[in-house]
């Protein structure tokens, strides 16, 4: 009975208090609104303008030497006599000098604010700095919250800049440095003030001038050439719940919004915004003209950049921000986890990175031209020198610093200044060149994932196998839900029209260069089970052989690919070999040759994910789940592989520029992660041999996966792709004059055989040239 | 057979309100230790779109200058920003205060109208017509929009797939009485929690219909605002969606509003409510789940907020149905385990789960001392229990008669000279 009135008692209690108090605290007062700041408007430079209207407002008391700010604070005002201290635990006031240089080795655990020029030396750690004028941040310093300058900001390498880096002209920050936010009209990345040249290349005027406003095209994957309008252009805003790749040199007129993420390949323009929920990366030379904004991270690899002069744009990320070589961005960045501009791998290669002679501060006018020299030596300011039109007060504005330094209060003479500048920039080049040098074949290493552990050798997640019973069969292909088997039917008429064809382009060869004919065959040949449904491609590539004119070597490829499914030989979504099977192509060649090629088990192999061939476009089929069943590419390389192209790209007027540029980036993708892009012309591959053998490569895509393998042999490999090929007269003639080539290989799919276009487009080697 | 279709509704209704106790406490749990989406208040872009602020009024002379005066003082590009006050029908007045603007500033552009087809939808389709901005952003006359609020709110339209943001209400008069006090914790739970939640997860945040914004050209190729439907805003997130555009939530995009200070002002605002929402889920529960455009989580989101006004109906008819059983003796449903689902429903949905949101929310907001008041909405649930429902069978009967809808206004409760700003 009492355990029941206790029973009783407690769960009364528990019903009522709550109500109670609740009660009781709803008589009381509560406490208000929320509070909305109404007068506050978004202002990245809001730290320095606030703090620095609170220094001009306020007096210095004479006596005390302290002042008002939000509360009453001790001030350290820095005269001539320049920084007696090593640490200061007050507000630092420098005024009444053009220049103040801080020393090395210094510690500020409060403000800094200084009404002119200022200079850190370098390895200093400081709370905050508000400069008036213009601004350097050496080596090493270390930014605890934020700093600000009126005029330019020039900061160097190894910094950490805290929570906010602002300039109202324009700023540089070096490499190895970490940020969180960063504004001023224009932030050149990974760049200091005595470098040359411009970063990345500029817009050209007709993209500058095209209205962003554009019709929208949904659900998208690649944004390719075939999106393009009569100006070159893809005059389209993008919407996609997919990743996005806008492959290289397109212009896409409108924005980008991804419910995932976007990749921007190499000289990519994108006039409008790029929006993101996942990851965004700009490849090379790749331009947003307005803002990048992203749940995930973003990349900017070399040269690549973000808004435009005279209209600000934003690049935000909710994680991380790299830049990786130069880059441009006007206006704001801003980034929750930080960001880093070319970090160093180790303490001694951020050493290693740059070490500067001497600081410059910015000076933009629509290009660097220094405006001041600080020249710095064995830790310790020696001199300063200086243009007309910056002047010390007599007596030297160093002068103090250092006693036995020589008088260099008249100003120096404008030829003195040139050459200052132009040895720097000697210096700077030199330095420049031989770190590129040493970096160059590094620099681009993609992925090198010990992929077993991830895919099976067909490229599909371990516990996948590719299915046995496929979908649909039609008269062209045989489909499953994870690949794409191409039928083969040619007639020996279409074959003897292709033959031809060959043959008058390898009538153009001169005499004394070797010929070679390879015919890549499908992948239904190799698959045992539906080898029946292939069509008889050994009796196509026998005609095809005999058909060869004299001296030409045709390279059976049937048994010197291997059979079975163990093997990543031919894509699944796309009707070529893969990196795999290009490698055993290669081999096949080299053994005509009589010159082995290394194991496949001594390259190194890059790994670029999910890539969908266009297979299953072509069927009215859909492929399986998109990523699962994607290709994965691999591409192999020997270590000592020179990773460098020089690429010859269709522009928009339908002219070819060359441009010199990396193979292995982590910006490629789908075809183009072996050799030039998707519309490329022609490309030029240095070997990593100095023989001055030359071999040319003509061919569909089956020649560009395989033309890194000649780089062990030949010291140049000229890849010739037939389907853009087009030159002005006699270009083909020359390229054996020029390039003193030593073997011709022309190879193709047997997909391409009996194909209309195909054969235009072989032909047009050969009518360019006769033309 | 009456007795078995009892027992069938009794168990689906339970299993309906676990459905929403989940959603509160996916939400709530979302709030606190989810990853956050960012807003695109840090944008900075010279290309700003061009806007139209819209500000209905009938009968505002007491409170205009407040709204107007903000408006003047926020930061925008002024050739890219014209401000339309909709007079409509006014018969104070309000027409010659709008007017004196205009005088001064050549950018506020009032619109009188002096039409039968009175209320904020037909004020709305008309601005619109006059508007020359791509971004039309909605303010109500008793709002105070702080100096940066539409710069932020227009930030959202340079993301190509937004089609209309919502900001956060705060309200203002929180200290008058109890209700307030109540009301603002429902604010708090609403927006700071459930909205946020909902845009964290890419569901269906909702346009809120005052302190957000949408694209002009969305409302004007589907032929404007519907003046049949009284929850417009609603209305306008569903045709969003259902035409492949996003609705986000601005977090930082704050503004004080008036709440009602009598239960019976706001008893008349919720049953309005109900029965706009339940026009709407007419109307789109079936385009909703055959949209095209909608993801699966954006359509499982957009039908449980579609029924939000539904379901109290369904509740108090299942306790009605609970008493019936009970008086038949047909209560033995609560024998065996389904006696699990009736405590963790009324627990979970009855009291708890709204619990966690407005909780969650006022430790984000920092007011973590007003969740002693959290008992005292276990009595509001009744309240809105049977305003609600009324509303419901508001929505039916407009549904079954085709009646033409007036439009009220929620009274204000502002003095002119006290200002009612905090």
């Amino acid at each position: 009975m009492m355990l029941v009135a206790g029973i009783t008692a407690a769960f009364v209690c528990l019903l009522v208090l709550p109500v109670v108090f609740a009660y009781a605290t709803g008589k009381r007062k509560g406490g208000g609104a929320l509070f909305i700041s109404r007068d506050k408007v978004h202002d990245p430079r809001y730290f320095a303008k606030s703090f620095s209207a609170l220094m001009q407002q306020s007096e210095i008391d004479q006596h005390t030497r302290k002042v008002k700010l939000s509360r009453m604070e001790e001030i350290d005002r820095i005269t001539e006599l320049g920084f007696p201290k090593q640490q200061y635990d007050n507000v630092v006031f420098c005024s009444g000098k053009l220049l103040t240089v801080v020393p090395q080795n210094m510690d500020f655990s409060k403000e800094i604010y200084a009404e002119k020029d200022i200079c850190l030396a370098g390895d200093t750690v400081l709370r905050s700095l508000c400069c008036r004028q213009n601004l350097i941040i050496g080596n090493g310093v270390v930014i605890g919250r934020w700093a600000d300058a009126e005029g330019t900001a020039a900061v160097y390498d190894n910094c950490d800049l805290g929570l906010s880096m602002t300039s109202a002209s324009g700023l540089s920050i070096g490499s190895n440095c970490t940020f969180c936010r960063l504004y001023a009209p224009e932030i050149l990345l990974g760049w200091h003030p005595q470098d040359t040249g411009a970063i990345g290349r500029e817009v050209p005027k007709n993209v500058l001038a095209l209205d962003e406003k554009s019709p929208q095209e949904r659900n998208i994957r690649y944004v390719m050439d075939d999106m393009r309008d009569e100006n070159g252009v893809v005059p389209y805003t993008l919407i996609t719940d997919r990743d996005l790749v806008v492959t290289e040199g397109l212009v896409v007129q409108g924005d980008i919004r991804s419910e995932k993420g976007v990749r921007l390949c190499e000289n990519a323009i994108v006039c409008g915004n790029v929006f993101a929920e996942e990851d965004i990366v700009l490849g090379c030379n790749a331009c947003v003209l307005g803002t990048v904004f992203t749940q995930g991270s973003v990349t900017l690899e070399d040269g690549a950049a973000v808004g435009r002069r005279e209209k600000i744009a934003s690049l935000i990320a909710r994680d991380h921000i790299f830049i990786h070589g130069s880059a441009r961005v006007y206006g704001y960045i801003s980034c929750e986890k930080g960001g880093v501009v070319n970090v160093a791998a180790s303490p001694a290669e951020a050493k290693a990175a740059f070490a500067p002679e001497q600081y410059e501060f910015l000076y933009l006018t629509g290009g660097a031209v220094p405006r001041l020299l600080i020249a710095l030596s064995n830790d310790r300011l020696l001199k300063v020198q200086s243009e007309d039109l910056y002047r010390f007060p007599a007596g030297g504005a160093l002068a103090a610093l250092d006693p036995d330094a020589p008088d260099d209060s008249k100003p120096v003479s404008r030829p003195a200044v040139q050459l200052a500048v132009l040895a720097g920039i000697l210096l700077v080049c030199t330095l420049g060149a031989f770190i590129y040098h040493l970096l160059a074949p590094q620099v681009e290493q993609v992925g090198e994932t010990p992929t077993a552990e991830l895919y099976h050798n067909q490229g599909l997640t371990q516990d996948i196998q590719l299915s046995s019973l496929p979908v649909s069969i039609t008269e062209d292909y045989v489909v499953f839900t994870d690949r794409v088997l191409q039928r083969f039917h040619v007639s020996p008429e279409e074959i003897a029209q292709d033959a031809a064809i060959y043959d008058s382009v390898l009538d153009l060869v001169p005499e004394g260069v070797n010929k070679y004919v390879m015919l890549v065959p499908l992948r239904i040949y190799y698959e045992q089970v539906w080898k029946e449904y292939g069509g008889d491609m050994e009796a196509a590539a026998a005609q095809f052989a005999s058909l060869m004119p004299r001296g030409t070597v045709f390279i059976d490829l049937f048994d010197a690919l291997p059979s079975g499914q163990d093997q990543y030989v031919f894509f699944r979504t796309e009707p070529y070999w893969a990196g795999e099977g290009a490698y055993y192509g290669a081999s096949a060649f080299f053994a005509e040759k009589g010159e082995p090629l290394p194991a496949l088990e001594s390259y190194r192999q890059a790994l670029y994910q999910n890539f969908e061939g266009s297979l299953f476009d072509l069927t009215d089929q859909s492929k399986g789940d998109d990523s699962t069943y994607d290709d994965r590419i691999y591409v192999y390389t020997q270590p000592d592989f020179t990773n460098q192209e020089i690429l010859f790209r269709r522009q928009t007027d339908g002219s070819y520029t060359p441009g010199r540029e990396p193979i292995l980036s982590k910006s490629r993708t789908a075809m183009s992660s072996y050799v030039g892009n998707s519309t490329f012309s022609h490309a030029i591959l240095k070997g990593s041999v100095k023989n001055g053998k030359t071999m040319l490569l003509i061919g569909d895509t089956s020649a560009k996966i395989m033309a890194s393998y000649f780089t062990e042999a030949y010291e140049t490999v000229y890849v010739i792709n037939q389907r853009w090929y087009s030159q002005d007269d006699s270009a083909f003639s020359d390229i054996f004059r020029d390039y003193n080539v030593t073997d011709t290989l022309m190879i193709q799919s047997m997909s391409a055989l009996g194909d209309e276009l195909n054969r235009s487009r072989v032909m047009r080697i050969v009518h360019n040239n006769v033309s | 057979m009456v007795i078995t279709i009892l027992k069938i509704y009794m168990i689906i209704s339970i299993a309906i309100m676990i459905a929403y106790a989940i959603r509160h406490i996916l939400f709530a749990y979302n709030r606190m230790f989810g990853r956050q989406r960012i807003y695109y208040q840090d944008i900075y872009s010279g290309d700003m779109p061009k806007v139209s602020v819209l500000v209905p009024m009938h009968n505002e002379e007491k409170v205009l200058h407040f709204v107007m005066d903000s408006l003047l003082e926020c930061v925008y590009e002024r050739d890219k920003f014209e401000i339309i006050p909709i007079n409509d029908n006014s018969i104070d007045k309000t027409r010659e205060l709008l007017d004196a603007y205009h005088e001064k500033y050549d950018f506020i552009k009032p619109l009188h109208r002096n039409s039968p087809d009175r209320g904020k939808p037909a004020g709305l389709n008309d601005a619109m017509k006059t508007a020359t901005g791509d971004i039309i952003i909605v303010f109500d006359a008793d709002y105070r929009p702080s100096r940066d609020l539409v710069r932020q709110i227009a930030l959202a339209f340079l993301d190509p797939n937004v089609g209309a943001v919502m900001g956060r209400v705060i309200p203002y008069n929180t200290n008058t009485n109890l209700l307030t006090r109540l009301l603002n914790l429902e604010r708090s739970g609403g927006y700071q929690a459930d909205q946020q939640a909902r845009y964290n997860m890419r569901l269906m945040p909702q346009y809120g219909g005052t302190v957000g914004g949408f694209r002009k050209s969305i409302l004007l190729q589907s032929g404007g605002f519907n003046p049949r439907v009284l929850a417009e805003d609603t209305e306008l997130t569903y045709r969003i969606y259902t035409s492949g555009w996003k609705v986000v939530y601005a977090n930082s995009a704050e503004c004080y509003e008036e709440s009602p200070e009598t239960w019976e002002v706001r008893g008349r605002q919720v049953r309005r409510w109900s029965r706009g929402h339940n026009q709407v889920l007419f109307h789109y529960l079936i385009p909703t789940i055959c949209s095209r455009y909608m993801s699966l989580r954006e359509k499982i989101d957009g039908i449980f907020l579609l029924f939000v006004y539904a379901v109290p109906f369904l509740t108090a008819l299942a306790q009605l149905v609970s008493v019936a059983l009970f008086l038949l003796g047909e209560m033995n449903i609560l024998a065996g385990w389904w006696v699990l689902l009736f405590i963790g429903a009324y627990n979970s949905f009855g009291n708890f789960a709204p619990f966690y949101e407005i909780g969650s929310a006022l430790l984000v907001d920092g007011t973590r001392g007003e969740a002693r008041l959290l008992p005292l909405l276990t009595f509001s649930f009744y309240f809105y229990l049977w305003n609600i429902s009324l509303g419901f069978l508001d929505a039916c009967a407009d549904a079954l008669t085709h009646r033409k809808v007036i439009w009220a206004k929620t009274a204000r409760f502002t003095k002119e000279d006290a200002g009612g700003k905090p």
